[in-house]
């Protein structure tokens, strides 16, 4: 039975404080990590998995483009999570979120904070750096109530793809443990987090679309296929591939990227979130991912 | 490749990317945000490609959107030693 959002924040809010984890003092965060020591990621996650690439590596090259991927997946995670606590502070106590949702924003962005200072421990840690996105924000004209939506959706999509990857690393004993409990401390989390962002986000696509017009919802709905789909490509960092010792990074990633296999995952990956969007009329028709 | 098909190479990629067909109204000063050939999503693929040509890393943090303005604004920006009187074919 769907809730809305305010229905869902009490009990949300009440699971955060049960549930309350400290990412200095929860895990055992080893002085150094060996890349080349174990998998580092489950190797069915990893961006260049099936590809020809992938299948010309041996098992040590496997294990030390784990380590990168993971501090790559790490990465992006925390510098998406960045702008998901700033927008949450600019919306909590304004008119529309004050009361219940504002408490639950507060739990909110406690838990994103706690992930991002996880996520930098490890990374810059064991790999010395955070990996840096390569974005550039470029302002362009928006209807009524859409900068909240873009927002919401941006969210999700970065919560929900990375869910997809937390509840699995969290049940895989062939990954190194630290990594695999980051991965299960960030999923429970995460599950209050999207059930809380789904309920609001259709409450807000509700409210604020009725008052556009065919081409300001197909203006959107073009942008949020085009978000999601560039929003994969974050797991096909060159970077990461050059780390690792593999040549010819912006090659690698271009074929990774259009590989069967690897669009078949994307697919598959995305289906939950897809079913939401078309369901709620965020989009049209499903992205090719 | 020389550092004088750096123009080329990249209004191609623009090209490409936007879909264009009919090239010949394209020069470097044809704007690439402004009249819609780019998004701030194929940016960031732009990026990556320039990093491919540069061999290196762009500091994003050292960015600004003006950089994005046209092929003359990427070359100065992301290829200096580049001739900036560098015609596109």
């Amino acid at each position: 039975m769907p809730h809305s959002a305010a229905e869902l924040v009490d009990r949300l809010g009440a699971m955060s404080i049960e549930r309350a984890w400290d990412p200095y003092t929860s895990f055992d965060w080893p002085e150094s990590l060996d890349p080349e020591a174990e998998y580092y990621m489950s190797p069915e996650l990893m961006s260049l998995y099936g590809t020809e690439a992938y299948e010309a590596l041996n098992e040590t090259d496997r294990k030390r483009l784990s380590f990168y991927e993971i501090n790559n997946f790490f990465s992006f995670v925390l510098l998406g999570e960045r702008p998901v606590v700033g927008g949450m502070t600019e919306r909590m106590y304004r008119k529309d979120t004050m009361g219940p949702i504002t408490d639950y924003l507060h739990h909110f962005i406690d838990e994103e904070n706690k992930h991002m200072v996880m996520f930098s421990l490890f990374c810059n840690r064991y790999l010395g750096r955070i990996y840096p996105e390569k974005k550039l924000a470029i302002d362009r004209e928006m209807a009524p109530g859409e900068e909240d939506l873009v927002f919401y959706c941006r969210v999700l999509i970065v919560e929900e793809l990375g869910d997809v990857y937390n509840r699995k690393m969290q049940e895989d004993s062939r990954i190194n443990e630290l990594v695999r409990q980051i991965n299960e401390f960030h999923h429970r989390d995460e599950a209050r987090h999207l059930a809380f962002g789904r309920a609001w986000a259709a409450e807000l696509f509700e409210r604020h679309t009725q008052d556009w017009s065919p081409a300001q919802l197909e203006r959107f709905q073009d942008w949020l296929a085009r978000y999601f789909a560039s929003s994969w490509t974050d797991f096909y960092n060159p970077s990461v591939y050059r780390d690792a010792g593999l040549a010819g990074g912006y090659q690698l990633r271009q074929e990774a990227i259009a590989h069967p296999k690897q669009r078949a995952f994307r697919a598959e990956a995305s289906d939950k979130l897809v079913r939401f969007f078309l369901k709620h009329g965020f989009l049209k028709e499903a992205p090719a991912l | 490749m020389t550092n004088n098909d750096i123009p080329h190479v990249l209004s191609n990629w623009i090209l490409d990317r936007a879909n264009v067909t009919d090239r010949e109204f394209f020069d470097s000063q044809t704007k690439i945000i402004d009249d819609g050939l780019l998004t701030s999503l194929d940016v960031v693929e732009l990026i990556l490609f320039i990093e491919d040509l540069r061999g290196e890393e762009v500091d994003i943090d050292a960015l600004e959107p003006e950089s994005f303005a046209n092929i003359e604004t990427l070359v100065e920006t992301f290829f200096p030693s580049v001739s900036r009187d560098s015609q596109i074919a």
